[in-house]
């Protein structure tokens, strides 16, 4: 999946800012990362590291209104994104990149079966009849799982269960053949059983169909699951870029490895449990230098710098100003 | 640390609801009969997911709803208390709530909070009560110049202390913890459990801990439930648990749980489970999960589990332990080619893995790819 | 805040008025009957008795305000106890609460006010608790909503798991985040009350004669409307520029809370 092909998505100094009391503020900023066709990126941080923030602002929800202020690019299938105009943006939603929420039961309209939701939504993209519209989203339906299609398209949302509504929003999402999908938080809310379920249909979907990814979370355990790369963020940056695999075995930025160190086990019971003192800076009061460094045990006097995400082998980067130094003190 | 004194003890707990379901009332079983025991300095760890019924039974537990059958403090029936003569055993038991948000009150300053639980149960005077609360503000971790301050001034892992104080400002012997580290991230809650950890050998509690978190259950407990459809199906020592699961339902469960390691999180074979947990108001007959189980056999519609001994302690609800008997005890992962877990379930008890029985195939694993 | 600086104005005025007013605002003298604004010794002019216009007009602002203040009082202490036991109790007690609390809101408040002050007799008490009684209802139902809302909080959850008594919980936890949505209602309310009271003493069943409300001489200036318009225009833009200030002030402690509320 990751061959040297060229990126569907490549977002440079993406920075985001809101009017604070007058002063603009950075949400995300100095954000730069690109997902390759049928790959899988994760964006992982805690709340408020600015995953969602980076996420919405491609998708043309962040950055636009009053009060907001956006910069840098995005550059997708030869357009970018963040210079495109409402009519561009709402004709590139849910077509060429589609979104899949945290909130299941939240994100659907009750009012509605959900068969014509997905109906009405590929209608927006797609000259077709009603009737093709809907045979279309029965289709998408079978190709999520939902057995007895359709019959059920012919259900209200309350009508499912939370793994179901899910299912009803990745058929959604997945009905006008996307390119790329961006899913934020899409198992958060589910039960460990039925996220088992999602993660397992998305990891089918992303294979079947080539779809691209950026999934969104907390969890490094899903991260493992599903994800090719990752990209971790803290106060609105990304701290460290690279492969799944080679990052879970050798994070390069103190923060993924204090955020790994931190991660319960379920295979085995450590003495107690680790945990990064002080808690993130808010976007008011970001340090001018390494913005993890208050909070690094590894810090230094020259940690004050500023920071820039370097490329420190093919596919790897990190933003720590003592790149892979401070690993000899790990031991100790 | 746990001994041998019991501090808690259900027997046959039940709660219902009244519901209503296109337009006529009937009643949802939310617990169906829970036989728990806690162990003075122990935590009982309490997983399921959500609509098991586990949040119900804390609340029946803490009489915040009503319940049938018996719950004995130290060995006290209290379940026959009236209302008054309940207040005064509220002491023994405190809980802490998920979402440290809403758990305070925004109007009334932090030391007010914790100040209630004293003013309710005790004839301190305010300056008792103003040094008790710096007290345990301290014990919590906190500053006790935060007593003058309101919630919206703290952190969600600051307030979460704050509610632990307010907990164990009475000095209780339990605390049930409902869920209480969920809203948190990572680091904040192993701060938090690390503090409940600190706690309870400082001062004795013993914990009954809810929550849906496999990982931090197997963390801070001594001893583990697994609810599923308002009963439990099984309990044991959290290693044997955590293990060598004898029930069907927790082994999915453990499976379920990503790994924060993409080598061996790959390599597991995944158990999906198919369907949803079905609807309580018109429970499946025989073993409540016998639907969505991968190794149904025909007796499971019908008849519903007895309880049987595990070796290496607990007891699990299931047939497969006592028709056949395919199992007789020994770990589930013994019938799933559960790559690591197979070795955990054979090493366990030493027994050669036996094949999976025809009833078995009952085509409920949905398969991963 | 400019509603609140131009109420501490009126009040101010109102409870000072008996010590400023340049004439005995009762005082009639039919050689000066009607003057026009700026006549000599009367800024405001005369009305149709003789009685000085600017006195009247600040003894009557006093009435009025504190018709307002009876009013909105007597609103809420029946409908904030009634609010709190039907919202945090519910069952029965609160399906009581409500049918007549609908049953009441199906009338406009001024026609309710109306029945009952010709009930009890015109004068300006029973006019005011008359809108006291009528405008109740809006009350008992702010109040009951933001029980029902403040009863699914944890910490009313957490204070049952203390053993913390029900009536302490009402007091402790339910009435002080009920207050803020109640002061903004309480502002708005007094502007209503103001103009029902205006209403009802324009129609008579207010303020009796010679005392002075605005709504009295609003009531009184309408036979001289096309001979002497000023007698109408004072009271009336006495009338609008309090309700405008109360609503302000309403809105601006609803705004100033929902500031808090979002830090």
């Amino acid at each position: 999946m990751t061959g040297a092909k060229d990126p569907l998505l490549n977002v440079e100094n993406l920075r985001v800012e809101i009017d604070f009391n007058g002063a603009w503020v950075p949400l995300v900023d100095d954000v730069s990362f690109s997902v390759k066709p049928g790959e899988t990126l994760g964006l992982v941080g805690e709340s408020g590291s600015g995953k969602s923030v980076s996420a919405m602002s491609l998708m043309g929800f962040m950055g636009r209104q009053r009060g907001q202020r956006l910069s840098g690019t995005a550059a997708f299938q030869g357009k970018d994104l963040l210079r495109l105009n409402d009519r561009e943006l709402e004709s590139m939603r849910g077509n060429e990149i589609a979104m899949v929420f945290q909130e299941p039961m939240t994100s659907l309209d009750p009012a509605f079966k959900v068969g014509h939701q997905i109906a009405a939504g590929i209608r927006v993209h797609q000259h077709v009849t009603a009737a093709q519209a809907k045979e279309m989203a029965i289709e998408a339906m079978d190709k999520v799982r939902i057995p007895s299609a359709r019959v059920r398209a012919d259900s209200y949302p309350h009508e499912f269960s939370g793994g179901m509504r899910q299912r009803v929003l990745i058929a959604m999402a997945i009905a006008n053949n996307p390119s790329m999908l961006i899913a934020d938080e899409p198992t958060t809310a589910l039960d460990v059983s039925v996220q088992a379920q999602i993660l397992a249909l998305l990891t089918e979907m992303k294979e079947d169909l080539g779809l691209a990814m950026i999934f969104i979370t907390h969890n490094m355990g899903v991260v493992a699951d599903i994800c090719d790369r990752l990209a971790v963020m803290y106060a609105g940056q990304i701290v460290e870029e690279g492969d799944v695999f080679e990052t879970f075995a050798a994070p390069q930025h103190p923060y993924t490895d204090r955020l790994l160190a931190a991660m319960p086990s379920i295979a085995s019971r450590r003495g107690s449990l680790e945990w990064i003192p002080g808690s993130p800076p808010k976007p008011t009061d970001f340090p001018a230098g390494c913005r993890f460094a208050p909070r690094c045990r590894h810090r230094l006097d020259s940690c004050e710098q500023p920071t820039t995400l370097l490329e420190i082998s093919p596919g790897r980067s990190n933003r720590c100003l003592r790149g892979n130094t401070w690993m000899e003190e790990n031991e100790s | 640390m746990s001994t041998d004194k019991i501090v808690m003890q259900t027997e046959d707990l039940k709660v219902s609801f009244p519901v209503r379901r296109a337009g006529h009332s009937t009643t949802v079983q939310a617990v169906r009969g829970v036989d728990i025991t806690l162990r003075a300095g122990e935590t009982l760890g309490l997983v399921g997911e959500s609509g098991s019924g586990k949040s119900t039974l804390a609340r029946a537990l803490m009489r915040l709803i009503p319940s049938e059958g018996t719950v004995k403090l130290d060995g006290r029936d209290v379940s026959g208390l009236k209302p008054g003569a309940f207040r005064k055993e509220r002491k023994r038991i405190q809980m802490v709530f998920q979402d440290p948000y809403s758990s305070l009150n925004p109007s009334l300053t932090v030391g007010a909070s914790i100040a209630e639980p004293l003013k309710v149960h005790t004839k301190l005077s305010a300056a008792e009560r103003a040094e008790r609360i710096s007290e345990v503000l301290a014990l919590v971790g906190l500053n006790a110049d935060y007593a003058d301050r309101y919630p919206d001034e703290f952190s969600g892992g600051q307030r979460q202390r704050v509610a632990i104080a307010r907990a164990i400002v009475l000095n209780p012997e339990i605390l049930v913890c409902d869920e209480a580290v969920s809203a948190l991230d990572v680091s904040t809650q192993n701060q938090v459990i690390n503090l409940l950890e600190e706690l309870r050998d400082k001062i004795g509690l013993s914990y009954l801990f809810i929550s849906h978190d496999l990982a931090v259950v197997r963390h801070i407990s001594d001893y583990v439930a697994v609810m599923y459809l308002g009963e439990i199906v099984e309990e044991g020592p959290v290693d044997r648990i955590f293990g060598a699961a004898a029930h069907p339902y927790t082994q999915v469960l453990l499976n379920a749980v990503p790994v924060p390691d993409p080598v061996a999180q790959r390599a597991t074979t995944k158990l999906l489970l198919r369907g949803d947990i079905p609807d309580p108001t018109n429970p499946p007959s025989g073993c409540a999960f016998h639907q969505r189980c991968p190794f149904a056999m025909e007796i499971c519609a019908q008849k519903a589990p007895p309880k049987v001994e595990i070796p290496g302690g607990g007891v699990a609800k299931c047939h497969l332990h006592t028709s056949g008997p395919v199992l007789a005890g020994r770990a589930i992962s013994s019938l799933t080619e559960a790559g690591t877990e197979t070795g955990i379930g054979a090493a366990y008890d030493g027994t050669p893995k036996s094949t999976l029985p025809a009833v078995a195939v009952s085509g409920n694993l949905e398969s991963s790819l | 805040m400019a509603g609140l600086a131009i109420l501490c104005i009126l009040a101010v005025v109102a409870i000072v008025a008996p010590w400023i007013t340049p004439y005995d605002p009762n005082a009639t003298d039919l050689n000066t009957v009607l003057l026009q604004p700026g006549a000599p010794g009367h800024l405001l002019g005369t009305d149709e008795l003789g009685r000085d216009v600017a006195s009247r007009l600040l003894v009557g602002g006093r009435v009025s305000l504190i018709a307002a203040l009876q009013g909105t009082g007597i609103a809420l202490v029946i409908g904030v106890p009634l609010g709190l036991v039907s919202g945090f109790f519910g069952a029965w007690v609160d399906k009581v609460i409500m049918f007549v609390t609908d049953a009441l809101m199906s009338f406009p408040a001024l026609l309710l006010a109306m029945a009952i002050a010709g009930i009890l007799g015109p004068n300006l008490t029973n006019a005011m608790t008359a809108i006291g009684l009528s405008t109740a209802p809006r009350a008992i139902r702010l109040v009951r909503g933001s029980v029902l809302g403040i009863r699914e909080e944890t910490y009313i959850e957490a204070a049952r798991s203390i053993g913390t008594p029900s009536y302490q919980i009402v007091f402790r936890h339910i009435l002080p985040n009920v207050l803020a949505p109640l002061v903004v209602f309480a502002a708005i309310l007094a502007g209503t009350v103001m103009l029902i009271e205006a209403g009802l003493s324009f129609i008579g069943l207010g303020v009796q004669p010679p005392e002075a409300s605005w709504g009295a001489m609003l009531g009184s200036a309408f036979t001289y409307i096309s001979r002497s318009p000023w007698l109408a225009v004072f009271p009336g833009v006495c009338i609008a520029i309090s309700v405008l200030a109360l609503n302000v002030l309403g809105d601006g402690v609803r705004d100033s809370i929902g500031k808090k509320v979002r830090r």
